[in-house]
């Protein structure tokens, strides 16, 4: 997996990278940590995971969330994870629906 | 008026460079009544020797003829022979200097160090006085008191060895001046009772006076401790025993129960003798053990899997301040001082476990442990003696820490067995003594000797231990050290036939198994509430690395990364902490925050991107992202 190009390139999405699910760096764009944010994403995508399985969600597909002014959107594509980070967060909606589609999730 | 009355008194102080027989004087060691004790460096044996060079002046305000004085003093040491004892080695008369030559022991006094480091552990003192009793036994059996034990008389060589010295008041029964036994000698805090009434000094004085002594060394004061001469007698003729656990409130009762006996008024309450005194204080020395042995013997629900249940449960080290300020560890993560907890995660607790079960099998004599000195081998002798130290005696040693050719004296002190000579007889002494507990039902006791080096002047004295195993039951051996044991006892000439002895590997990490032993413990470590620290997933591969796999090699990285993220602030740990972190030894306790280093504009370097691809390549996993990365 690599970073969706038709998220790269989008002027909203300040950075990107896809880790693997344990938080290994796969690929890193605009991202000067790459390595401890794709740590962090590792953690979150398996710990927000084990609490969707808890409160009876299924398996995680994606997870957003939104700071004072920033957002970020996690996406699972495989064994790998891609994260966006947003700016302005109110555009984190409209990224979500993109990435979702870039790595092939399809809503029921 | 003797002829000495006629000698000049000289600087017995000014001889420094001086030479008397053999021995050139260096500087003065030691100041008495009856003389000087001067460092000399025998220049024929090339070996140091102490050289006491006698006062005229205390000869005769005692009365005596000088030279028959110092003749009879040194006529008495020589009777006696005992590892306990200082050793003399000569005595002679050089124009107006008489002087005796003894062997050096090159340590403090007790007295000396109970003022530097405070009262000793009661293992330590108890241990002192069994060896002061020993040799005190050995003086009376020779008829000789020694009318002066006091603390710094008892000279505490290398390996926890105590000699007693100076034996220049010792009143020899058959000497010439039992007519003035009479003659208060000694010196106050130590005195008996008897001898403050102007009796004639006794063995039973002595025992008194060593029972001062000991009560001096647990507390850190003598028991009577006047303003005055005359308050001192008083104290020592009428005053009840003081209890020493007014002063040393966790003194285990057994100590005090003995100064009671050896500090009794009456020479006949006392012990019956010195070695009564040694058989006493040497049951404090296996109670002591045996205490520490049932805290460990608290039992505990099997751990799973089948991992060896933790015989000892200390409370885990508390975190370095900074690391607790900083990032809400409340306990030591990577502490290798506790035995128990890094021995409980593959592979080092399947190790373990192979080690206990070794051990324990009937046929298995000597067990060889092999690894590397950072392969946690320390740790793990220590956890495996706190396994069994419950349910059989464990005589546990590390050789670095013990002078040469101290094995066997160490063993035989630690077994209680009776102090020795000769290697040999030290050997036979051993067996002898851990023999009587096998035929008494005990389970064979386990002797475990940590950092032997085959290339080392010990090592003769392994192989004399392991083979005296091996030939007579008596006891088990584990030995660890680094791999080649076996095949260097094999030809030292111990043979030992198949299936009596087990070789074993401390094993190495591997890099998915370095990553789980942090998180563990950092999980472990963390207090309630507190968020998650994360160790990224190419730290975790160059840790791995940088380890070697070892153990305390990790536990030091892993620490220094604690640090370096404290300093930072931050919760994840990456490829920059693990390779700034693997520069230094632990820096927890050396190092304030502020002056750890801070990470480059720019991580990481190509060299170590070369490194870590290399890690990743040897994980299966694709290189370090370049390309469109910023990175390049």
């Amino acid at each position: 997996m690599t970073i969706p190009p038709l998220i790269a390139k989008l002027p909203e999405v300040k950075s990107a990278l896809v880790s693997t699910r344990q938080g290994g760096v796969v690929e890193v764009m605009r991202e000067r940590e790459g390595e401890r944010v794709a740590a962090v994403v590792g953690f979150l995508s398996s710990t927000l995971g084990e609490a969707g399985d808890e409160l009876g969600l299924g398996h995680l597909r994606r997870v957003a969330f939104n700071g004072p002014g920033r957002g970020g959107v996690i996406a699972v594509a495989g064994a790998e994870l891609v994260a966006a980070f947003v700016e302005p967060p109110s555009s984190v909606a409209s990224i979500e629906k993109l990435l979702a589609g870039a790595v092939g999730q399809k809503e029921a | 008026m003797p002829e000495s009355r006629a000698y000049k008194t000289p600087d017995l102080a000014g001889l420094v460079g001086a030479k008397l027989g053999n021995y050139r004087l260096e500087r003065v060691i030691g100041r008495g009544r009856m003389g000087v004790v001067y460092l000399a460096q025998d220049e024929a044996l090339l070996r140091p020797t102490a050289v006491k060079v006698l006062s005229w002046r205390a000869a005769e305000a005692n009365g005596h003829d000088p030279v028959q004085w110092f003749l009879a003093e040194a006529r008495l040491i020589a009777r006696l022979n005992h590892p306990r004892v200082v050793q003399i080695y000569g005595a002679a008369r050089q124009a107006e200097h008489c002087y005796i030559a003894m062997e050096y022991v090159p340590g403090p006094s007790a007295e000396a160090a109970v003022a530097q480091g405070g009262p000793l552990s009661p293992e330590r003192a108890t241990d002192a006085l069994a060896q002061a009793a020993a040799a005190l036994h050995a003086a009376h059996r020779s008829g000789i008191v020694h009318r002066d034990v006091k603390p710094a008389n008892l000279l505490m060589g290398a390996g926890g060895v105590v000699k007693l010295g100076d034996f220049g008041m010792a009143l020899g029964s058959a000497g010439p001046w039992t007519g003035n036994a009479h003659l208060r000698v000694g010196t106050p805090y130590y005195t008996a009772p008897e001898v403050w009434s102007g009796e004639a000094a006794t063995p039973a004085s002595d025992i008194y006076s060593l029972g001062a002594s000991y009560f001096q060394l647990l507390t850190g004061r003598p028991p009577y401790d006047g303003e005055d001469l005359a308050a001192i007698e008083q104290a020592h003729l009428r005053a009840p025993v003081p209890d020493p656990r007014q002063l040393v409130r966790d003194l285990p009762p057994a100590c005090a129960a003995l100064l009671e006996r050896a500090l009794a008024k009456s020479p006949r309450a006392r012990h019956a003798s010195a070695e009564v005194l040694l058989w006493d204080a040497r049951r404090i020395l296996q109670d002591l053990a045996s205490m520490r042995g049932s805290a460990s013997a608290v039992p505990l629900a099997p751990a799973p899997d089948g991992e060896p249940a933790p015989a000892e449960r200390r409370p885990p080290p508390p975190a370095p301040a900074p690391l607790a300020r900083a990032l809400g560890l409340v306990r030591r993560p990577f502490a290798d001082v506790d035995p128990e907890e890094p021995y409980r995660l593959d592979p080092l607790a399947t190790v373990r476990r192979m080690l206990l079960g070794a051990v324990e099998d009937p046929s298995t004599m000597l067990v060889t442990l092999a690894g590397s000195g950072r392969s946690g081998r320390g740790a793990l002798c220590r956890a495996v003696a706190s396994d069994l130290g419950a349910s059989r005696r464990v005589l546990s040693v590390s050789l670095d820490e013990l002078p040469a050719g101290g094995l066997l004296e160490h063993l035989c002190r630690a077994a209680g067995a009776p102090d020795e000579h000769a290697e040999e007889a030290r050997a036979n002494a051993l067996v002898e003594r851990l023999s009587e507990e096998r035929r008494a039902g005990a389970p064979p006791a386990l002797v475990i000797a940590d950092a032997v080096d085959p290339a080392s002047g010990s090592f003769a004295a392994v192989a004399r231990v392991v083979a005296a195993a091996l030939w007579t039951g008596a006891y088990k051996v584990v030995l660890a050290g680094e791999p080649g044991l076996a095949a260097a006892l094999a030809g030292a000439g111990v043979d030992f036939p198949g299936g009596r002895a087990v070789e074993l590997e401390i094993p190495r990490f591997r890099p998915e198994e370095t990553a789980r032993y942090v998180r563990t413990w950092l999980e472990a470590a963390l207090g309630r509430g507190a968020p998650p620290i994360l160790l990224s997933a190419d730290a975790a591969l160059l840790l791995a690395r940088r380890s070697e796999g070892e153990v305390e090699r990790l536990n030091c990285i892993a620490e220094n990364m604690l640090m370096l993220a404290a300093a930072e602030r931050k919760r994840v740990l990456t490829t920059w902490h693990v390779w700034a972190a693997s520069d230094g030894e632990r820096w927890a306790e050396t190092r304030p925050l502020s002056e750890m280093p801070r990470p480059p504009a720019h991580w990481p370097p190509e060299e170590v991107v070369l490194l870590i691809d290399a890690c990743r390549r040897s994980a299966g996993l694709d290189p370090w992202p370049r390309g469109a990365s910023p990175l390049d």
